[in-house]
């Protein structure tokens, strides 16, 4: 009986070689592959979570803004206008993004400029006479304000 | 070929090592970046509880400042505004005030002409140790009288006032000691009687201006005062490096009616 290991019989060094290369190959296309993934999982996870954070943000603005201009009118007074920095970063886990409130739905709503569009929405809530301005921004290096217009009573951010 | 040739074991277990270690720092230097993004400016800000705070430090100010025959001591007014500059210049808000014209209010709830004209002045009253009302003017009533009324739990008059150039009383000498009549405009009415918890509430107040005054015990054996003079408004500015704010807010100016005797 031939020894099963050291039988060298039909084994050739560069079929071996070329054997081990595609092997490393296709493992390292996998690792690679998996790990994209998981970054652009862990991506949307982080986009997502910061949206909740500054989504929340300006919902707590936009509430704090409503109860003085409420409390205000409740003594017969009125808010001639108000004006509030809304401190937003340019990108969020590197990606653009924008900004929505949606008056109909009354929610805020963040998406990023992405393919995937990972979209983030809270509710805030109203009690004034007060209304919000729907509209669109696209986070740039600008300042953006939320402004209340007594005109119009409304509410905007810009 | 030798599989079982241990040469270069080390090598292979270097490499591995180093591979792990580029694995990890690949994975601690992401979640560094990623945390490094988590939003930091996330606390609620205390511009609103500024303002707020302004307001009744002003208000209160104002009223201080008020006296009776006088007007608006003026000195008085412009040192607190100086004053509440420097602390608030501090804390890097710029204030400043403006005054209108002193008017007389409506008998609404807030005052102003626009404001409800069916409203509650004091709930859960038990007694009424003072209570005056000074009529200034009288706009059209369309056939409703202007009323103070004390209604109980069951909205059973206990007594009523009601106004529409002279004053009507309803159950009114039975329920005070001193009921006087000043001209056909101020009525003064004191020492009420012990009665059913009652709210006192006024009807039709938006098309008569005046003053009012009601003291006494509530039910709960708090004293209470109630008191509307003259009015005016202010508006207020504050502004900050993030937030400017604008708001006119009227002032009630304490009504000093013992100087008011006919």
């Amino acid at each position: 009986m031939k020894k099963l290991v050291n039988d060298e019989n039909a084994v050739s060094v560069s079929v071996g070689y070329i054997l081990t290369f595609a092997i490393t190959a296709l493992v390292i296309v996998l690792i690679m592959g998996s790990f994209f993934m998981l970054v652009e999982q862990t991506e949307n996870r982080v986009s997502y979570d910061e949206y909740k954070v500054y989504a929340n943000l300006i919902s707590n603005q936009i509430s704090e803004m409503d109860r003085f201009i409420y409390s205000i009118e409740s003594q017969g007074g009125a808010v001639n206008s108000m004006e509030y920095e809304v401190k937003l970063p340019l990108t969020i886990a590197g990606n653009y993004y924008t900004v929505e409130l949606c008056n109909s739905s009354e929610e805020i709503i963040f998406t990023s400029q992405t393919p995937t569009s990972t979209q983030f929405r809270t509710p805030y809530s109203i009690n004034s006479n007060t209304e919000i301005a729907s509209g669109i921004i696209y986070v740039s290096h600008k300042n953006h304000y939320l402004i209340y217009d007594n005109e119009t009573k409304m509410i905007m951010l810009e | 070929m030798q599989i079982f040739d241990e040469d270069g074991q080390l090598l292979l277990a270097a490499a591995f090592s180093i591979a792990i270690l580029v694995l990890v720092s690949t994975v601690l230097l992401n979640s560094i970046i990623f945390t490094s993004n988590i939003a930091a400016d996330s606390g609620s800000d205390t511009m609103i509880y500024k303002n707020n705070n302004l307001i009744q430090a002003t208000t209160n100010a104002y009223q201080n400042a008020y006296e009776h025959d006088i007007g608006l001591n003026q000195t008085y007014l412009s040192d607190f505004e100086s004053n509440l500059k420097r602390m608030y210049a501090q804390e890097g808000y710029l204030i400043s005030t403006r005054q209108h014209d002193i008017f007389t209010p409506y008998f609404t709830e807030t005052g102003m002409a626009g404001g409800a004209g069916d409203w509650i002045v004091v709930k859960n009253v038990k007694t009424v140790k003072n209570m005056v009302f000074e009529i200034e003017s009288l706009e059209s009533l369309d056939g409703t009288d202007f009323e103070v009324k004390a209604l109980d739990s069951n909205n059973n008059i206990n007594w009523s006032i009601s106004y529409n150039g002279s004053f009507e009383l309803d159950n009114v000498d039975e329920s005070f000691d001193n009921v006087d009549e000043i001209g056909n405009s101020t009525i003064r009415l004191s020492n009420g009687n012990d009665s059913s918890v009652h709210n006192i509430v006024i009807r039709n107040g938006s098309q008569v201006t005046g003053y009012y005054l009601i003291e006494g015990t509530l039910d709960n054996s708090v004293e209470y005062h109630e008191q509307r003079g003259k009015m005016i408004n202010v508006t207020f500015n504050i502004n900050s490096a993030r937030h400017s704010t604008s708001t006119t807010i009227p002032i009630s100016l304490p009504f000093n009616y013992s100087n008011n005797e006919a």
